[in-house]
């Protein structure tokens, strides 16, 4: 034992000491920079990562389970609001009025596919709605059905805005371009100006008028499509849903009709200036021009969606509630675009 | 041009959806007011109310039916009597002419002071105006000093600050007493007076939001603190770390083979310092 201990390391001994702590060492001090220099990038990605996710907020795209949806710039919407007055649209002389949005409508024109989509609101719809006050400036916002959005204004420009407005806010704040409102004592004119839409009736309206029988087909005059379209009493089915049914089918019937119809055939301009006390809309000039131009051929219409909800009895007053989830899915899909 | 009137008349034309009302089989669609509804009141004795009547004490007198009040609209200025249509009519004017508060009520910010610090008159939004009236009786008990408390259904938040503004003569207006509009927390003002006349609710409405779809609103929710932490916890990770750089990797090497040829130069001159 003592012969081993007071044996002493040989030079090439030290010397492989020597190099194994320097190896270690050096290995060591290499691997705490490696780790430090990865960690400092995946700092710098997931910095890099946040600020795309904020700048992609602020530019209004959303994200959803782990997908990008970035708005769609080649779409553009028009909102078709329908209020419940049988004369001409007029200033209330108030900041508030009694008519309301009945008939909503969001027609979605995409340029990049050629088509035109319709969304159909119901005007029960329970949404946050914009409330103006008495100078005209916004005033907070109640929670009520989409129809009483109208209400607020002097039932002329303001109050469609309003409207439009809310229905931004019940769509996730999708841009709406431009509206058309319209007073329901405009319908039968519209008809009559088209020649009528022939359909075939799909409830009994035979105790109003003895033509429209259900099944029969029927070129509707102004008056007969004015009741086909809003009355629901008396009927076999007086839901609210089957009228909806109803107005859809009416406006694929038109759309339909409207094709195979001739250009010429199709009421001028000038027509349509009968009913200009009837109608509004945000529509510059310029803008229908330009919509016409990027319009050089027929677009396919696909189509009249509704939003799935659950209509109830509130306190008073009937309350669409509309499902949440699948309404997501129904907006990303209408105005956005997966990337 | 024709093509794009033709698609969109062809949406105008089917625009005829108009609820029949007040069916007897149906469940009604939501009118619109022109004006707050008054939220029914009940009295000490369990009476249901349209208002309340209370002496000059404070005391409870009883419950005023609803048939003897009348709120009247600004959009119904012309069917109302000439007496509550004139008072009406300026005391629209008067607030549509206003470009502040102050100008028709001076005071108004001193009343301001004692709801809140933050509150200011340009924060106010004159939101409902309209006039109520009781029948000769009631009036005429107003007239010798009792008061009347309403519930008005405005459809305010829980937290928003409400005034009720009194016009209670021409071109004069008051504020009511803080403690005397009470905001219920259900969307419904209560609201005492001595006399009557157009009223007007200013409320501090809230900064206008868009209502996203739900997972993108609690995920715009949590983005901003994430977005924090996270920095923060990159930029303390950052700053724990020993300050590594590819030059301090060389410094090191370099450190640790000097100290490997000091170590071996010195074991050697101890070796040759030993065989000597």
């Amino acid at each position: 034992m003592s012969h081993i201990m007071s044996k002493k390391p040989s030079a090439m001994q030290w010397w492989l000491l020597v190099l194994v702590l320097m190896l270690t060492g050096g290995v060591l001090v290499c691997g705490a920079a490696l780790w430090q220099s990865r960690s400092k990038d995946q700092a710098q990605q997931t910095q890099q990562e946040l600020e795309l996710s904020a700048q992609r907020r602020r530019e209004g795209w959303i994200e959803l389970e782990q997908q990008w949806y970035a708005p769609r710039n080649d779409i553009s919407t028009v909102l078709l609001v329908g209020v419940d007055e049988m004369g001409p649209l007029e200033d209330s002389g108030s900041y508030n009025n009694n008519s309301q949005a009945d008939f909503l409508l969001l027609a979605v024109l995409d340029h990049r596919d050629k088509t035109v989509t319709a969304l159909h609101l119901n005007r029960d719809s329970m949404t946050q709605i914009p409330v103006l006050g008495v100078t005209g400036q916004p005033a907070g916002t109640i929670t009520g059905q989409l129809a009483l959005a109208h209400t607020y204004g002097s039932g002329l420009d303001d109050s469609f805005r309003n409207t439009v407005k809310a229905v931004s806010t019940l769509l996730g704040g999708i841009t709406i371009h431009n509206y058309i409102g319209m007073s329901m004592g405009a319908v039968p004119l519209i008809n009559d100006l088209l020649g009528g839409v022939t359909l075939t009736v799909l409830d009994d309206f035979s105790h109003l008028d003895a033509e429209m029988v259900q099944g029969a087909q029927c070129t509707l005059t102004g008056e007969q499509a004015l009741s086909y379209l809003r009355i629901r009493k008396g009927l076999e089915d007086s839901s609210n849903v089957r009228r909806m049914q109803r107005q859809q089918q009416y406006i694929q019937a038109l759309f339909e009709q409207l094709h195979r119809q001739s250009v010429q055939s199709l009421p001028s301009l000038e027509q349509l200036g009968a009913l200009s006390g009837y109608l509004m809309t945000d529509f510059q000039l310029s803008e229908l021009q330009q919509l016409s131009r990027q319009q050089k051929e027929p677009y396919r219409f696909l189509g009249v969606q509704q939003i799935a909800g659950e209509a109830k009895q509130g306190e008073e007053y009937m309350e669409f509630y509309p499902d949440a989830q699948a309404l997501q899915r129904q907006v990303l899909n209408l105005f956005y675009e997966k990337q | 041009m024709k093509k794009i009137t033709a698609v969109l008349t062809a949406l105008l034309a089917a625009m005829s959806l108009t609820v029949s009302v007040s069916a007897a089989q149906f469940t009604a669609s939501v009118e619109g007011k022109d004006a707050p509804a008054l939220a029914p009141m009940t009295t000490a004795t369990g009476e249901a109310a349209g208002a309340l009547l209370y002496d000059a004490s404070g005391n409870e007198v009883r419950g005023i039916s609803e048939t003897s009040l009348t709120i009247t609209p600004v959009s119904q200025i012309g069917d109302a009597s000439s007496e509550i249509g004139m008072a009406l009519q300026s005391a629209y004017e008067q607030l549509s002419a206003a470009d502040s508060l102050e100008e028709i009520i001076p005071d108004i910010g001193k009343v301001l002071e004692t709801l809140s610090p933050d509150l200011s008159v340009e924060d106010l939004v004159v939101r409902d105006l309209f006039d109520i009236s009781v029948d000769d009786e009631v009036k005429a008990l107003l007239e010798d000093g009792h008061s009347i408390a309403f519930t008005f259904a405005l459809g305010v938040n829980t937290d928003d600050a409400v005034l009720c503004l009194h016009n209670f003569q021409d071109d004069q207006w008051e504020v009511i007493a803080p403690e005397r509009t009470v905001n219920n927390g259900d969307g419904t003002v209560s609201v005492t007076f001595d006399s009557l006349s157009p009223i007007a609710f200013a409320v501090k409405p809230a900064v206008e939001g868009i209502a996203l779809p739900p997972q993108s609103e609690k995920l715009e929710e949590e983005l901003p603190q994430q977005s924090y932490e996270e920095i923060s916890v990159i930029e303390n990770q950052q700053s724990d770390l020993p300050s590594f750089s590819v030059d301090t990797l060389g410094w090191s090497l370099l450190g640790v083979m000097t100290v490997a040829v000091v170590g071996g130069f010195f074991f050697f001159s101890r070796k040759k310092k030993n065989q000597a």
